[in-house]
């Protein structure tokens, strides 16, 4: 073998080896730390000017006004249900040992920051069967299914105090549909009063329009348009049975009914 | 940004994908090319290049850890253009002093293998790294995968540079005997 195929052949060495060598590399970073910490903070002190401009009694959706590049701006927040972790399945619950562990062992500076842990799957219904989480549910969609995660944050200790789940959808056979759908489920652990997901520029706050379905579930939707590629996207949010579900469809003009066909047969389904 | 906020930029074929990867990863991109390349030019050319590669490739593809996606397109990218720029000469990067390193555990002849058996070969490599303790397998990783200078991996890991060397060689050594106990003449 010739020197050069031997360092062409490392590039597919385990990856688990190569990211453990690269926070080695990170030593000296300090700023992005203080970043990271400068941000928390930020929510944290913008959290206690929150205005709720939605009302409902329970497990609702709420926008608190903020401000991103000196311009108006609003957080999507949410009131959510708690669930115990006897929700889950045992599985996700060895994930407790796992965060404890990263926590255990960070070195600052020379470790990924601690407390959250994901794993992908194969398939949607992999994803569900390793979390175990009954509440958790996607529709049938029709098109390619592309990757699917399981991520979850926890404490010092391992307590898990959230849970996303990530669903991915492609179809690119004659124009373009993309479809993610996020779902957030907090646990016990989770010590704020409200969850904080996404942020909304003033131009695309002024666009959201509420639709209520016959399950009489309220979803929050906007429609916009991708620049430069023309394609057009609709994004949602909504809380069903307790957990926050956000949707992003993109799709190019020739993909136009079939996203819509999508986007009606998800709003008829949760 | 969070890398799933980046992805879904690059789903939404949202140009402002380009920025935001170059925020959070173009030093990174630009440590690897330019260890490999020595000088910044052709690092940044990389880089560039890098971004151009992420953006025609997700999606289809959907990176499960985005730092390591672009750093592979980065160093296979650095080498190539390492490897067109200096056919005849020495650059000035890590390229070649890693090269003379390799040289000690590899014989030189053409490659004759078929596809599967590289697999196997990296499944063996991988046997190997992962009975290595970490220290020596991040050191391993840090002068072979990302070119790191040997001055740098000591500052790092608090060794002396002679002390870096001797690990080096002998992880290539114990390496080359492994790899020869399971059939494997590299």
């Amino acid at each position: 073998m010739k020197k050069e195929e031997f360092i062409d052949l490392l590039e597919d060495i385990d990856e688990d080896y190569i990211l453990k060598a690269h926070e080695s590399q990170k030593k000296g970073k300090v700023i992005s730390s203080k970043k990271w910490f400068a941000l928390i903070a930020a929510i944290i002190i913008l959290g206690a000017f929150a205005t709720v401009v939605a009302a409902k009694p329970e497990y609702r959706i709420f926008f608190e006004e903020t401000e991103l590049e000196s311009e108006k701006a609003y957080f999507v927040c949410s009131e959510l249900e708690k669930f115990s972790s006897g929700d889950f399945s045992e599985d996700i619950k060895t994930v407790e040992k796992e965060i404890a562990r990263q926590y255990r062992d960070y070195e600052l500076y020379m470790s990924s920051f601690p407390g959250h842990w994901y794993r992908h799957f194969s398939s949607a219904s992999e994803a569900k069967e390793f979390i175990g989480f009954e509440k958790f549910s996607v529709p049938e969609i029709g098109i390619p299914e592309r990757d699917f995660c399981i991520s979850a944050y926890g404490d010092s200790s391992g307590k898990i105090s959230h849970i996303r789940a990530e669903f991915f959808y492609l179809d690119t056979e004659n124009g373009y549909l993309g479809i993610q759908i996020f779902a957030d489920a907090l646990t016990e652990n989770f010590e704020e009063d409200f969850f904080q997901s996404d942020i909304l520029s003033e131009e695309e706050y002024q666009t959201v329009r509420e639709t209520l379905n016959r399950k009489k579930t309220k979803f929050y939707i906007f429609d916009g348009e991708i620049s430069q590629t023309g394609n057009r996207r609709t994004e949602m949010f909504f809380v069903k049975k307790g957990v926050l579900y956000y949707v992003n469809f993109a799709f190019s003009e020739e993909k136009t009914e079939k996203a819509e066909d999508i986007i009606q047969k998800v709003l008829k389904f949760y | 940004m969070e890398d799933s906020g980046i992805i879904k930029l690059y789903f939404d074929r949202n140009e402002e994908a380009i920025p935001a990867t170059a925020e959070k990863y173009g030093a990174y991109c630009m440590t690897v090319s330019k260890n490999i390349l020595g000088n910044n030019e052709d690092a940044e050319e990389c880089v560039n290049d890098t971004y151009l590669v992420a953006w025609n490739t997700i999606p289809p593809q959907i990176p499960k850890i985005l730092s390591l996606f672009l750093g592979k397109i980065t160093r296979n990218l650095s080498l190539n253009l390492y490897r067109k720029k200096n056919a005849e000469k020495r650059g000035g990067g890590e390229y070649d002093a890693v090269l003379d390193e390799i040289a000690e555990i590899v014989s030189g002849k053409e490659n004759t293998e078929e596809d599967f058996e590289r697999k196997e070969l990296i499944s063996a490599i991988n046997s190997f790294l992962g009975i290595l303790d970490e220290e020596k397998r991040s050191i391993f990783i840090c002068r072979y995968w990302y070119f790191d200078s040997v001055e740098d991996i000591a500052e790092r890991f608090g060794k002396k540079e002679s002390s870096v060397y001797s690990s080096l060689e002998r992880t290539l050594k114990k390496l080359r005997k492994y790899l020869a106990e399971r059939g494997f003449e590299i």
